[in-house]
């Protein structure tokens, strides 16, 4: 289980079994874009609504700053509302936010987009915990307590590939982009990386 | 063993797995469920991948922003300070030859133009009011400049917008643009020359369409009561009516005629001078008939003519007059179309 380089195969492999039911989301995401760049303030403040707490929440575990990080989603909204008529497509406004918050965030600190996780603070701080999980048991107490160890041994690359993936429901080639990686296939070994080491713990 | 560790593996991989446990929709749960079934030996390995993604959690920031809508606030005062920047505007405009330096002055970005034109092919009747609709904020005071027949107008908005009305004509607007939209509404003729911000939409309504500057300079021309045509010289607008779903985008050259009665709308191409030569003092007419000769006399002199006999032919009238007298005018058309006429102060008689 520790050789993740042999999974970067299997990624390829999209058939488990059954054809895949398409992701469904997409399209109004770029309606509604598309109805705030051709200057409805309607769509604006849906924007904002929808994305203020995600934000804030993704970039304070990005910086470990709260003042930062409102000022710059202020940045961010502020560029985006008066260049709207120049902002290129997107479908997923999400991730086009993400990005626009870390370069800013990245900017303003002074940091690589590789190691603006590594400040002082503890970022992507993710943890497993038995509370949520169902009567049918899988794993058990001593496991769970394990896992929380390997998560805490991860990197903060690793993490921050996991809070994409697992929490922003963000896909590979997002991911990638969002962490400076120049292909898709390094975005998903680290995923890939990271589950194995949980994997392992189990 | 390890076959079946792998199983467990891909599910932690794959993203419409990870979907599926944390946000479910019926797509994805026929095809989980289905997949299930088709496959019974990897329930084991379903349950355990689930687990798994359920159990991760990020640890609580501990932090609650409570300041969304202080940073909205601030986000929308920002346009103001970043738009004021008006003194080239200022600066043409005080050049009495602004209008003969057309050419050139269409090549600065910094300056939107929109001719708002209302051509009366008959005569005052047409002043038939549009449904004006009101500026946004109620609240703040509406402003009207209104020309008399024969008086033409040119006057500055609140963003350093600058309007020419024609004669007979009114122009509406907030004392105060709001920062969402400058909103103006028009019954008659008008050339607007839009401060650039692009932040706000210049949008001029008049009767039932709606005409929005986008990028660039533009030219509309709303003409009488049944014929409304917006005509753009330079850069882009949108034209909303009700019955266009997606608004109507025109390109530079193009002129969009809209009839009221039959709700039809045609797409041609015009020559700007034609359409905003009154700005330039240029009397014009391209194969006039009768009743538009005369509707366009009153309104451009402000006189009143009344008509003596019948003209002997219905007339095809083309002609340019630059800064010309009513009677050099009438002098021309008396020659061409055999008439006679008198003016005695605002009374005009034409005798056949």
């Amino acid at each position: 289980m520790n050789k993740p380089k042999k999974y970067t195969d299997l990624a390829e492999d999209k058939d488990l079994g059954l054809h895949r039911p398409k992701p469904v989301s997409e399209e109004t995401d770029a309606d509604l874009w598309n109805q705030f760049r051709q200057g409805s303030e309607t769509a604006f403040i849906k924007i904002y609504e929808q994305h203020f707490e995600q934000l804030f929440n993704y970039g304070y575990r990005l910086s470990g700053q709260p003042q930062l990080t409102e000022d710059c989603i202020q940045d961010v909204f502020i560029k985006i509302r008066l260049k709207r008529a120049g902002l290129g497509d997107t479908n997923c406004i999400k991730f086009y936010l993400m990005k626009c918050l870390k370069r800013k965030l990245v900017r303003e600190m002074g940091k690589s987009k590789k190691t603006i996780a590594c400040l002082g603070h503890e970022p992507f701080f993710i943890i497993y915990s038995h509370e949520q999980v169902l009567i049918d048991q899988q794993i058990h107490e001593e496991q769970a307590l394990q896992l929380n160890q390997a998560l805490e041994k991860l990197s903060g690359r690793k993490k921050e590939a996991l809070y994409y993936f697992y929490f922003e429901s963000l896909p590979y080639h997002q991911i990638s982009e969002l962490m400076g990686l120049s292909h898709v296939k390094s975005a998903r070994n680290l995923v890939y990386q990271a589950i194995a080491t949980l994997k392992s713990a189990l | 063993m390890e076959k079946q560790k792998d199983i467990t593996f891909l599910l932690l991989t794959d993203p419409e797995f990870v979907r599926w446990v944390r946000k479910p929709n019926g797509e994805l749960d026929t095809y989980w469920k289905n997949w299930m079934l088709a496959h019974p030996d990897k329930v084991e390995q379903v349950k355990k991948a689930r687990e798994i993604i359920v159990g991760l959690q990020l640890k609580q920031t501990g932090l609650e922003n409570t300041n969304k809508y202080k940073v909205l606030q601030q986000i929308l005062a920002t346009e103001k300070a970043e738009t004021g920047t008006s003194g080239k505007v200022a600066t043409l405009q005080r050049n009495p030859f602004f209008w003969l330096l057309l050419g050139q002055w269409t090549k600065v970005a910094a300056i939107l133009v929109l001719t708002l034109m209302s051509i009366f092919v008959l005569s005052r009747m047409s002043l038939n009011p549009p449904v004006v609709v009101a500026p946004e904020k109620p609240d703040t005071p509406l402003l009207t400049k209104v020309t008399q027949f024969g008086e033409k107008l040119n006057f500055k908005l609140p963003d350093g917008s600058s309007v020419w009305l024609n004669s007979g004509s009114e122009l509406i607007f907030p004392e105060k643009f709001d920062s969402l939209e400058r909103r103006v509404s028009l019954i008659g003729e008008g050339f607007f020359d839009v401060h650039q911000d692009s932040s706000r939409t210049f949008r001029v309504v008049s009767g039932d369409l709606i005409t929005d500057a986008i990028g660039t300079s533009f030219n509309v021309k709303y003409s009488e009561k049944d014929e409304l045509a917006v005509s753009l010289v330079s850069g882009k607008i949108k034209v909303n009516h009700d019955s266009l779903e997606h608004g109507l985008f025109l390109e530079p050259g193009e002129q969009l005629r809209y009839r009221d009665s039959s709700n039809s709308f045609e797409l041609t191409s015009f020559s700007p001078e034609n359409i905003t030569g009154w700005k330039d003092g240029l009397l014009q007419f391209t194969d006039a008939g009768f009743d538009e000769v005369i509707g366009q006399l009153e309104r451009w002199y402000g006189v009143k003519i009344s008509i003596s006999g019948k003209p002997g032919h219905s007339w095809r009238l083309s002609g340019k007059y630059k800064n010309q007298n009513l009677d050099l005018v009438l002098d021309r058309m008396a020659y061409i179309e055999k008439f006679e006429y008198s003016i005695i102060g605002k009374n005009v008689n034409l005798k056949f």
